[in-house]
């Protein structure tokens, strides 16, 4: 295919000629999804994690009183969770400034692509690494519980329940993986890849 | 300007450069991507934007950065669209020959990144370097070549 013959046909030829234009109307009915753009829904999304981290954290520790009333380091669970999401909180804020930012109208594309990009990837990358975390700390805290409640004790449907959720997330995560994370990031870093040899 | 009135203009220049926005959102479709959510996507972002473009730049150099911007930055997972509204164009039944080498062409485009078929598409609108240049953030000499790459894969691919 040579692009030069393509050109000339494009311009000549016009093969997306329409019948008939797309009605005032159409347009109007388009308009009142005013915030529902892609973007709009990005930053609603970065928005939303920016204000529950630490709530979320005051939560945990909330459901996590038993471990307050029993003293010793049993808080620090708690309250280790409660501190990473206070670490977070200027992250979440980053990105959330990161695609706040994004102008269409006075960016270049290279400019609005990075900033997309940038965000994707490490989004896609902190699901990653969170997911791992939050089992390893959901198995911490499962165990700290159990030796507060039943102490020495062996309650099996309690073992058997919590060795079962954990089982079924052992199979699910490396699906979820894929889904999530491996299909994803390839993508994103063939575009980074783009980008790169765009620059 | 009361917003009745900005609407009316943003109409009037959606009316006049609708080609442009259909132009550019047939190039980014996919299967996850139709048509209409492209094209709502555009008109959306360039409402968004319409109340501080002061005319610094003329309308279809606006139009195509705006529209490119949202095409080549596009995610939105499935499950969550809003309403789109079907913009299903008639087009008019051409079997041509030379309908069939553009429909090679949109063939083609698929294997290209986003950003290649920004460059292919502003080349084939007959955008001046310079203004491709401005609009995708790249230096003249740069625009030269990677569109002469571009143009020698796209040979390639399409003697595959």
């Amino acid at each position: 295919m040579d692009l030069e013959e393509v050109k000339k046909i494009w311009q000549e030829a016009d093969s997306l000629k329409e019948q008939k234009r797309i009605s005032d109307e159409r347009i109007k009915n388009m308009l009142k999804n005013e915030g529902k753009s892609a973007l709009d829904k990005l930053i609603n999304t970065a928005r939303n994690y920016t204000n529950m981290m630490i709530p979320l954290g005051i939560i945990i520790c909330v459901f996590s009183y038993r471990f307050f009333e029993a003293g010793g380091l049993y808080p620090v669970c708690p309250l280790a969770m409660l501190l990473m999401c206070i670490l977070l909180e200027p992250f979440e804020i980053y990105l959330y400034r990161l695609l706040k930012g994004i102008d269409y109208s006075t960016m270049t594309v290279r400019e609005v692509n990075s900033r997309i990009l940038k965000y994707q990837s490490i989004v896609k990358r902190w699901e990653f690494y969170g997911i791992a975390i939050f089992i390893v700390y959901m198995a911490i805290w499962y165990y700290l519980y159990y030796k507060l409640i039943f102490g020495d004790e062996i309650v099996w449907w309690f073992i058997i329940f919590t060795a079962a959720v954990y089982v079924a997330g052992i199979i699910a995560i490396p699906k979820l993986y894929k889904k999530l994370y491996y299909d994803n990031i390839n993508k994103i870093k063939e575009n980074l890849k783009e980008l790169e040899e765009f620059e | 300007m009361e917003k009745r009135d900005l609407e009316k203009e943003f109409l009037d220049m959606v009316r006049q450069y609708g080609r442009i926005i259909y132009k550019v959102s047939s190039f980014y479709i996919d299967e996850k991507t139709s048509l209409e959510d492209m094209y709502q996507e555009i008109v959306l972002n360039l409402w968004k934007s319409y109340p501080s473009f002061r005319g610094e730049s003329i309308h279809s150099t606006w139009i195509y950065r705006v529209a490119l911007n949202t095409c080549v930055s596009y995610y939105r997972k499935e499950k969550r669209r809003p309403s789109f509204v079907d913009i299903t164009y008639v087009a008019e039944k051409d079997d041509s020959e030379n309908s069939d080498i553009v429909r090679e062409l949109y063939a083609l485009i698929n294997g290209l990144g986003k950003m290649e078929r920004a460059l292919v598409l502003l080349y084939l609108e007959d955008r001046p370097q310079k203004e491709i240049a401005e609009i995708m953030g790249m230096t003249v000499t740069n625009v030269s070549t990677r569109l002469a790459r571009i143009k020698e894969k796209l040979k390639q691919m399409s003697n595959h």
